[in-house]
């Protein structure tokens, strides 16, 4: 027994390790100066240089930002009332509604981004960075539901009935009460739904107008190119510093 | 006479289930008054009811002698302290105790003194920045207490608030909350599933069963004279019952033979129940020469139970009783199992159920 | 005791309050609206498009009363799309099996073995390289699996092969890194269960005279099922779609059910290549509907995500 368990901790740090690899790759060859790329020759900024001043990786990593947060905020609103709704009332078609709230996560992007442009060609709708943000939402609303609603099982109805008997009336009970109550389930629900959007390639990449880019469609246009970029490489040290520090403060968040 | 709550045919239902049926209740200002009966028997609806948190479909709900059936719960001046407490836990102590007198707009200055005072009543002085899940059990009791006290509420409501603690705690804090009851003079309404509880703190109590009130009256009266086998049976640690045909003059005919009861009117010729405390009968050589009662049983086991001692004896017609003989001398006889022993009691003593 | 004033918008709230309907309607179904306009209803529209009911006149469509299968009819025609869709289901069940056999013993570790005070610092570690951009780490994957790159490095230093060999561009580089993005969907459910396992289950069956072999065949692996079928249909599912991963490290041999969604849309001009992609669209949603109807009948529980 005690050497399987050996075995086992040995694999599961080998595993780790693995899935770190073509992240920590990324990260050196971003230093390496050789023109053929792939094969490192000399420690150099260049890269780093050249990413400072490249317009066009700004310009996406700009609408990235923004439309996420336009998308945060509205995802966010919208989850809320109905996680509040499904935990707090009983009705007719909640166990649908709650399976159907799933159905946005379940499908992959690749249909629900080809239906969504069908949709709204048909209906005539030009392509903007608002057809981006209303494709966002769509799916974002359910990633934001879940994460709220699960913070609300645990939130007791007594609380607002507690504020009710010492003389709060609805709002006030909402404002003081269940709001605060659940703000770190809603902190956590936005830094999700933010980054689902921020990071979102595929449905961005059916969506969006000619000439709009945000980081993962300016990725994608380098990566799908076949050579090696080194530009990439130093934006990816970038986005790895970005995304440990998004993870660490979610985590902090869920035990708040 | 004013009184603080008055029910009048209160009836609820929730769906199919009717919780609360016809239910009508008097409860006197500054009294310790308690709803008890087991889960399911709506004690807690009309408790909710009481604070509005639940509309009664028929009745009257009157608070001080105003008609309050439909004044939402904010407007009526109540305090509640929860089952699970609801603590707000993002608030500090102080900020629990005095939500209600913001709410209230009262200034922030007479807040501050309130408090204190409050703290100093449920004696958590110098706890006012502390977290709420920095507490213990017992300080979290109260602390929701002080929060509902504090608004100077008509009535304070209690539902199951001590259910979460330990045997030793909960014991303190029945004393603990009796004494602030006296101390604020707050009419509190107390609910509960634990007979103890509602035995030690109430002034009044009301034992309810499938949302019916069956009995209303001080511990004494429900302990002693329980209108029937549910209430007799729901109250105190155990009662043995005999059941028997109701004959004049004060005679039981048994299949233990005749039995001296309580003299009743209009019972000639009944089926009915006698109802025995354990702690009432006399034992062998300690039973007093005027007594009413001697049947002969066979010991099955004892207990000790320190201030006294359990016997389960199995009377001629083989039924079981359970006795209680009070352990007052060291080294006083305590009888083996299977011996055989005299039992006698006294006809009032007992009580005459119906069937 | 007073009643106090309430200012107006109380008053309404309070009319609002003594409907149940209202109140819910207002909370839950105004914003499911948004749902049914932007994520069902486009669904429709997309079986109705693929069904030809849409014809294009200039730059309108205009509605017309039919129903059609010509599209997935043709569909079957067009030249390698039979071939592309056998190879999806080839790439996503050895992804599917790839997935479980890796990720099964960190999760039995992670959620069995694992002292708990080091549970939450672990699923860090294992959870922070995915919220890196995916297709950075699919870029990644292309340094590794390079001619020059990290792998064959590896295995010419260590001798097992004397030539490096071509990796990028065949099935081996779509299924390896296929495994590598989705492995954490099969990880997630089954540590999810395993973490939740009452270890005294495991005491229970050592006391009944089972051997750790036993034990771990007949409680341990039957009661991680649940997690291992929400594991696999959360792989499965997006693996047969996928399309970014056969783009940027396959070849023109490793065209996919989503390759070729993805270009009936963006490279074959005009409505024909509309109606083929929804048709392709719409047998991939009913394939997902079929698994998960499954799943549900299956385990009867929802899957949880962590």
């Amino acid at each position: 027994m005690k050497i399987t368990d050996l075995i086992l901790k040995i694999y599961t740090v080998l595993f780790l390790a693995g899935i770190y690899l073509p992240i920590a790759i990324l990260i050196f060859f971003s230093f390496n100066e050789s023109r053929s790329k792939i094969v490192f020759t000399g420690f150099t900024l260049e890269n780093y240089y050249s990413l400072l001043s490249n317009y066009a990786v700004w310009d996406s990593f700009y609408n990235s930002i923004w439309t996420a947060i336009v998308v945060t905020v509205v995802s966010v609103f919208l989850g809320i009332m109905i996680s509040y709704g499904v935990t707090r009332y009983e009705f007719k078609g909640k166990n649908m509604l709650d399976i159907l709230m799933l159905i946005p996560i379940i499908i992959p992007e690749i249909v629900e981004a080809l239906t969504l442009l069908v949709f709204l060609i048909i209906l005539g709708i030009r392509l903007s960075p608002y057809t981006v943000i209303i494709g966002h939402i769509a799916f974002d609303i359910s990633f934001a539901y879940i994460v709220i609603k699960a913070r609300m099982a645990g939130y007791d109805p007594q609380f607002e009935e507690a504020a009710r008997t010492l003389g709060a009336n609805e709002i006030q009970t909402f404002t003081k009460v269940t709001l605060p109550i659940l703000m770190p389930g809603i902190v956590s629900a936005a830094l999700i739904a933010f980054l689902q959007s921020y990071d979102d390639f595929i449905k961005t990449f059916f969506t969006r107008p000619p000439g709009f880019t945000t980081l993962p469609v300016y990725i994608w246009n380098m990566a799908s190119r076949r050579g090696f970029a080194l530009d990439l490489n130093a934006l990816a040290t970038f986005i790895v510093v970005i995304s440990i520090v998004f993870a660490y403060v979610r985590l902090k968040v869920e035990r708040w | 006479m004013s009184y603080a709550v008055e029910l009048e045919n209160i009836s609820k239902s929730f769906g199919e289930v009717q919780a609360v049926k016809n239910v009508s209740l008097k409860i006197r200002k500054n009294e310790f008054f308690s709803l008890l009966g087991p889960s399911g028997c709506g004690k807690t609806t009309t408790l909710r009811i009481i604070a509005g948190l639940e509309f009664p479909d028929t009745g009257r709900v009157m608070l001080n002698g105003e008609d309050v059936t439909d004044l939402p719960t904010h407007k009526r001046n109540i305090g509640m302290v929860f089952q699970t407490l609801a603590l707000f836990p993002h608030m500090n102590v102080y900020d629990n105790i005095a939500f209600g007198l913001r709410m209230r707009k009262v200034p922030e200055r007479e807040i501050r003194q309130r408090v204190k005072e409050m703290l100093e009543i449920v004696r958590l002085e110098g706890f006012e920045r502390r977290k709420i899940n920095q507490l213990s059990g017992g300080q979290r009791q109260r602390v929701a207490l002080a929060r509902a006290l504090i608004i100077k509420p008509a009535v304070l409501l209690l539902d199951e608030p001590l259910g979460a603690l330990d045997l030793k705690i909960r014991q303190h804090m029945m004393v603990e909350l009796k004494k602030i009851q006296k101390e604020v003079g707050t009419t509190f309404i107390y609910v509960t599933h634990d007979q103890t509880e509602a035995m030690v703190m109430s002034d009044r109590m009301a034992i309810m069963k499938d949302g019916v009130i069956q009995q209303i009256g001080s511990p004494h009266d429900v302990y002693m004279r329980p209108v029937n086998k549910f209430v007799a049976l729901f109250i105190g640690d155990a009662i043995n019952f005999i059941e028997g045909t109701y004959k004049d003059k004060g005679i039981l005919s048994t299949d233990l033979g005749d039995l001296k009861v309580p003299q009743l009117e209009g019972y000639t010729g009944k089926t009915v129940i006698l109802a025995i405390r354990p702690e009432k009968f006399f034992l062998e050589k300690n039973i007093p020469s005027d007594i009413d009662n001697v049947i002969e049983g066979r010991v099955i086991f004892s207990i000790f139970r320190g201030s006294f001692v359990e016997y389960r004896v199995e009377l001629d017609n083989g039924q079981e009783m359970v006795i209680f003989q009070p352990y007052l001398v060291a080294g006083q006889k305590i009888y083996g199992d299977g011996s055989r022993i005299k039992i006698g009691w006294y006809r009032d003593s007992a009580v005459i159920l119906s069937h | 005791m007073s009643h106090r004033q309430e200012p107006w918008y109380i008053t309404i709230l309070d009319r609002i309050r003594s409907s149940r309907r209202i109140k819910v309607s207002l909370i839950v179904f105004l914003p499911f609206i948004y749902l049914i306009i932007f994520f069902f209803a486009p669904f429709i529209i997309a079986l109705m498009y693929s069904l030809g009911m849409f014809k294009q006149v200039v730059y309108e469509f205009v509605f017309q009363p039919q129903i059609s299968l010509e599209y997935y009819y043709r569909l079957f025609q067009y030249p390698g799309v039979l071939v592309a869709i056998q190879r999806s289901f080839y790439y996503a069940i050895l992804t599917t099996v790839g997935t479980f056999l890796l990720s099964y013993p960190v999760a039995y570790y992670l959620g069995v073995k694992l002292p708990d005070k080091y549970q939450e610092m672990v699923v860090l570690v294992l959870f922070t390289p995915f919220w890196v951009n995916f297709l950075l780490r699919i870029y990644g994957m292309r340094f590794i699996f390079h001619e020059l790159g990290f792998l064959n490095m590896i295995l010419t230093t260590l001798g097992i092969v004397n030539e490096p060999i071509k990796i990028l561009g065949t099935d081996t580089a779509v299924i390896l890194v296929m495994i590598y993005t989705y492995v954490i969907l099969m990880i997630l459910p089954i540590y999810g269960v395993l973490e939740k396992l009452d270890k005294e289950l495991l005491e229970a069956a050592a006391t009944l005279g089972a051997s750790p072999v036993k034990t771990f065949l007949k409680v341990t692996l039957p009661l991680s099922l649940p997690g291992i079928l929400a594991g696999s249909l959360l792989v499965f599912i997006p693996a047969v779609g996928e399309f970014v991963i056969p783009e940027l490290v396959g070849g023109a041999n490793t065209v996919t059910l989503g390759t070729v969604i993805y270009n009936f849309f963006l490279r074959v001009k005009g409505t024909m290549g509309w109606g083929l992609g929804s048709a392709a669209g719409l047998i991939y949603i009913g394939l997902i509907l079929v698994l998960s109807y499954l799943y549900i009948k299956l385990v009867g529980g929802e899957i949880r995500l962590g």
